[in-house]
């Protein structure tokens, strides 16, 4: 391709008018057609049939099998495991300080200490260390050794350890910190908050749009992972976390409520009292965001389970158990007046006008009845706006 | 019906969407002849499939042996969430240095670190992040007498780091690199100071901090050109084609970049993880979201609209429509504001259309004001969100950041394929392609004359505008924005009447320019340059909504 270019027959901008052109995809789109209604239309068949909605909504990401969990160490900590160790739910995993301080002593050399190295400063052989500044069995992580000979610690009070909170294997292990393959299966969420932790899955709502009351939290949660339903107030995680509640798992949480919780933990770490680690799932996002149908029902299957919250990636850890049946074709509103319903994608609709003015790919949606005696019905929505739950 | 068989397909994958187009030779030259857009997660594949099948329904006979499609050629690019990297250095302005080089070629600055007195925990606490993928340490060469022991503690606090954590890499530029014992060995590498990049050429600590980041990107393995860095090439292919500077501007989901390109073929590329639509510190910090909310005329709780912007970074397809296309205009004119306000290192002399006569002037083709740079009097823009609002609000938005006097013609690359044309290696296959797709590609969603220092009173400046639907005339008043009806494919004529010099790019009393139309019309914006928008919050809504409010569509 190496021929002299013709000049731009249009001109843009100040140089003059450029050819109008529609673009071939304003055009309406052809559907891709599931099931038995393939075929050619036949005479008096007016009805649309399910549309194959994989090639036009995305999937949602789909139960993880053995996912891999992170456990971050921050400069003073240190992990208690290796690398393919295998470790069960109780075994110890790394050790956190709870109070870090900095002290640096003369060590005369940078190859005295190694980066990481755990000592104990009071016992260190060093020619200016002024011993009273540090006490017995007190431990020291070696932060770095400068040209000057100074070595940088970390002094850490109160160390603790934490405990996994599943099974699996250790893939790998540094100062950044510990991963680990647990041996069960995951549901991926969008936002996780606190700490990992493990209890009985108790659900205390009963379907997935509802919302967690203070009232409906009682000392029989202590222990176990609350599923919340599509939202919970700061009432109730207040209270849940003072009856000893290990997790809370909801659709949404509304973002000032996050805030005023993050405010409650920094005053309680601020105390002298340990805290008892506490994490929060946010399955789909912030706001009010009613629980999806099929994890819905995967965290029903697992009640009175075992569960792990872990915080990076966000996901909820289950029991390894047989995948259920995919929901082939069905689709679930994710915003607008109908979010949280599903239903099946009957047809395109093209191209639709928005009520801002902007165009979107349209779909024919037969929404599922919002309780069992209510009909179905019909609705041009946004592709955008659906997902899959293959 | 044509028999050349040269049927192509063009794709982007961003790090939210995925954008195809089909491209064929049609009626004798190349033609876009379907594109399509889809969130990430949908099938590439079927994408393609429905462009095929789109394009047979419409014309059975412009594409033969369509049944082939699976086995044709494809421009492909990949734009992943830019790397993280941690700037140290013993001086802030070799630090300055090192923060522009790596910003300028796609990396995000995850922390920065100067001078000998750093805390030993935050710069350990730093290197141990396990999202940030490299750390570089500068110096000049040789490093003097004051700098070398400052030097030497940096070099110590991040090499033991570097030796605890196994994922960091260390890039050591300048006199730096004799430090360079204090690294593990094999992840440590040595480069030149950025102030002797445009003596290295290849080897300078730009080109490897370019390639750096497909060898350190978080979504390392995906063996695909840079998105970004084909979008730079095209915009700069496309300055020299049409013989104009161009301001190219691209909001993504996980990254901003701004390429200034010049017709000789210069070009300044800015690439900033804050200028993302919700950049990812927005997600913890209320400060970041606030600041996108500043931009919002919308009167919704407050809290509600914070957790509807940070939802647009977790799922960025959803709810597009109504209030939510308000919401992504408002992050739309935080990453512009964000992008633009990189001072462009390039410093050129404005270029105006040369159908503008500055009568009075005595000048052609050049401008200045007060020897502040003027970027090009084209913009082109891309990005999804520019899809989710109507275009004369993305006009609007792009004239709220780029705050400049002069007329600008506002194109939009609709189908995405400016990055893929990037990775043409011969420059004459990518002006041949440009030359043929410039109509289908970029769309025009308006023109804009932007007019500082107009005063009221018995002398206001007249504007008349003279096209094939009409002429339109109207006094301007300052501060504010207004439309006229001028469609694509209509050339308008501008004329600008004041007893008083007016700025527009050039001076003059009397000035006559040439505009093209597009969907959004032409702008005439007679606001501050430099806009201030006022600290109160009602008063802020209500100037902006009086800016939106004419631009928005009427309900249907």
């Amino acid at each position: 391709m190496t021929a002299e270019p013709r000049k731009p027959r249009g001109r843009v901008g100040g140089l003059g008018p450029m050819r109008p052109t529609i673009p071939a995809s304003k055009r309406m789109p052809r559907a891709k057609r599931s099931g038995p209604a393939n075929g050619p239309a036949t005479e008096g068949d007016t009805e649309p049939t399910t549309l194959d909605p994989s090639a036009y909504v995305p999937v949602r990401p789909a139960r993880l099998a053995r996912p891999v969990a992170v456990f971050r160490l921050g400069p003073a900590d240190r992990a208690l495991v290796v690398r393919g160790a295998e470790i069960a739910v109780g075994d110890p995993l790394l050790e956190r300080a709870r109070s870090v301080t900095q002290a640096h002593v003369h060590v005369g050399s940078r190859g005295a200490l190694e980066p990481g190295e755990m000592v104990e400063p009071s016992l260190l052989p060093v020619a200016r260390t002024a011993r009273r500044r540090f006490r017995a069995n007190e431990r020291a992580m070696v932060l770095y050794v400068g040209p000057d000979g100074e070595a940088h610690l970390a002094l850490r009070r109160s160390p603790e350890t934490v405990t996994s909170v599943i099974d699996g294997t250790v893939e790998s292990v540094d100062g950044s910190g510990v991963t680990v393959r647990a041996a069960g299966d995951a549901i991926p969420a969008a936002v996780a908050w606190g700490q990992p932790v493990r209890g009985t899955l108790l659900f205390a709502v009963s379907s997935p749009d509802a919302e967690l009351r203070a009232t409906a939290i009682d000392v029989a949660a202590a222990g176990c992972i609350v599923v919340a339903g599509a939202r919970v107030d700061i009432e109730a995680l207040t209270r849940a976390r003072a009856l000893g509640v290990r997790g809370i798992i909801c659709g949404g949480l509304i973002g000032k409520e996050l805030r005023q919780l993050e405010a409650s933990e920094e005053r309680q770490r601020a105390s002298i009292h340990p805290v008892a680690p506490f994490g929060l799932l946010l399955l789909d996002g912030y706001g009010r965001r009613p629980i999806p149908a099929d994890w819905w029902d995967e965290l029903s299957s697992s009640a009175g389970q075992l569960a792990s919250i872990i915080t990076e990636p966000p996901m909820v850890v289950l029991e390894p158990r047989p995948s259920r049946a995919a929901s082939r074709g069905v689709v679930r509103v994710t915003a607008g007046d109908h979010l949280g319903r599903e239903g099946h994608l009957l047809d395109l609709r093209g191209l639709v006008r928005m009520r801002s003015g902007g165009y979107l790919p349209g779909g024919l949606v037969e929404l599922r009845g919002r309780g069992r005696s209510e009909p179905s019905e019909r609705r041009v929505l946004p592709l955008t706006d659906l997902e899959r739950l293959d | 019906m044509t028999s050349d068989p040269l049927s192509f397909f063009t794709i982007d994958h961003g790090t939210a969407s995925t954008a195809a187009a089909l491209i064929a030779p049609y009626g004798g030259r190349f033609r876009l002849l379907a594109s399509s857009a889809g969130p990430r997660g949908l099938s590439t594949e079927t994408l393609l499939e429905d462009l095929v099948d789109r394009v047979r329904a419409a014309e059975p006979d412009a594409l033969p042996d369509a049944d082939e499609w699976p086995s044709w050629a494809r421009l492909e690019v990949a734009t992943d969430p830019p790397p993280r990297v941690i700037v140290a250095a013993p001086t802030e302005a070799i630090a300055d240095d090192l923060v522009r080089t790596f910003r300028a070629t796609g990396w995000e600055i995850a922390a920065r670190f100067v001078g000998g007195r750093v805390d030993p925990m935050a710069i350990t606490r730093a290197c141990l992040d396990r999202d940030v993928s490299v750390v570089v340490l500068g110096a000049p060469e040789p490093a003097n007498a004051t700098i070398r022991p400052i030097l030497a503690r940096l070099a110590a606090a991040i090499g033991a780091a570097a030796h605890r954590r196994d994922g960091l890499h260390a890039i050591l530029s300048g006199g730096a690199a004799a430090h360079s014992e204090a690294f593990p060995p094999a992840r440590v590498m040595a480069a030149p100071a950025p102030d002797r990049g445009h003596d290295a050429g290849d080897h300078s600590l730009e080109t490897l901090a370019a390639a750096s980041t497909t060898r350190w990107s978080p979504a390392r393995g995906r063996p695909l050109p840079d998105g970004r860095r084909g979008f730079a090439v095209a915009a700069t292919s496309l300055a020299s084609l049409l013989d104009r500077p161009i301001d190219a501007l691209d909001i993504g989901h996980s990254a901003g970049t701004r390429v200034q390109a010049t017709p000789d073929g210069r070009r300044d590329v800015h690439i900033d993880a804050e200028a993302a639509l919700i950049p990812r510190k927005a997600m913890a910090a209320d400060s970041d979201i606030d600041a996108i909310l500043r931009w919002t005329a919308l009167r919704s709780e407050h809290f509600g609209m914070r957790d509807r912007l940070r939802n647009l970074r977790l799922a960025p397809w959803r709810e597009a429509s109504d209030d939510a296309a308000r919401l992504r205009l408002a992050a739309l004119r935080s990453s512009l504001s964000t992008l633009v306000g990189h001072p462009a290192p390039i410093v050129r002399t404005g270029h105006i259309a040369p159908s503008t006569h500055a009568a009075d002037a005595g000048r052609s083709g050049h401008a200045g004001h007060r020897g502040h740079p003027i970027g090009g009097d084209l913009v082109v823009c891309a990005g999804g969100v520019f899809a989710s609002i109507p275009p004369p609000v993305a006009a609007l938005a792009i004239l709220d950041a780029i705050r400049q006097p002069g007329a600008l013609s506002i194109l939009w690359d609709h189908a995405r394929v400016l990055a893929p044309i990037g990775t043409l290696h011969a420059e004459a296959d990518r002006r041949r392609l440009l030359t043929e797709l410039l109509d289908d590609v970029l769309v025009p969603l308006g023109s804009a004359i932007v007019v500082a220092d107009v005063h009221t009173g018995r002398n206001s400046p007249k504007l008349r505008v003279t096209s094939s639907v009409g002429t339109i005339e109207t006094t301007l008043e300052p501060g504010h924005i207004r439309t006229m009806d001028l469609p694509p494919g209509v050339t308008g004529l501008v004329e600008l009447d004041s007893r008083d010099v007016l700025w527009v790019g050039v001076r003059g009393r009397h000035l006559v320019m040439e505009v093209a139309g597009g969907l959004g019309g032409l702008l005439v914006d007679t606001r501050e340059v430099p806009s201030r928008l006022p600290e109160r919050a009602e008063r802020r809504r209500a100037l902006l909504e009086s800016w939106e409010h004419p631009l928005w569509p009427v309900p249907a």
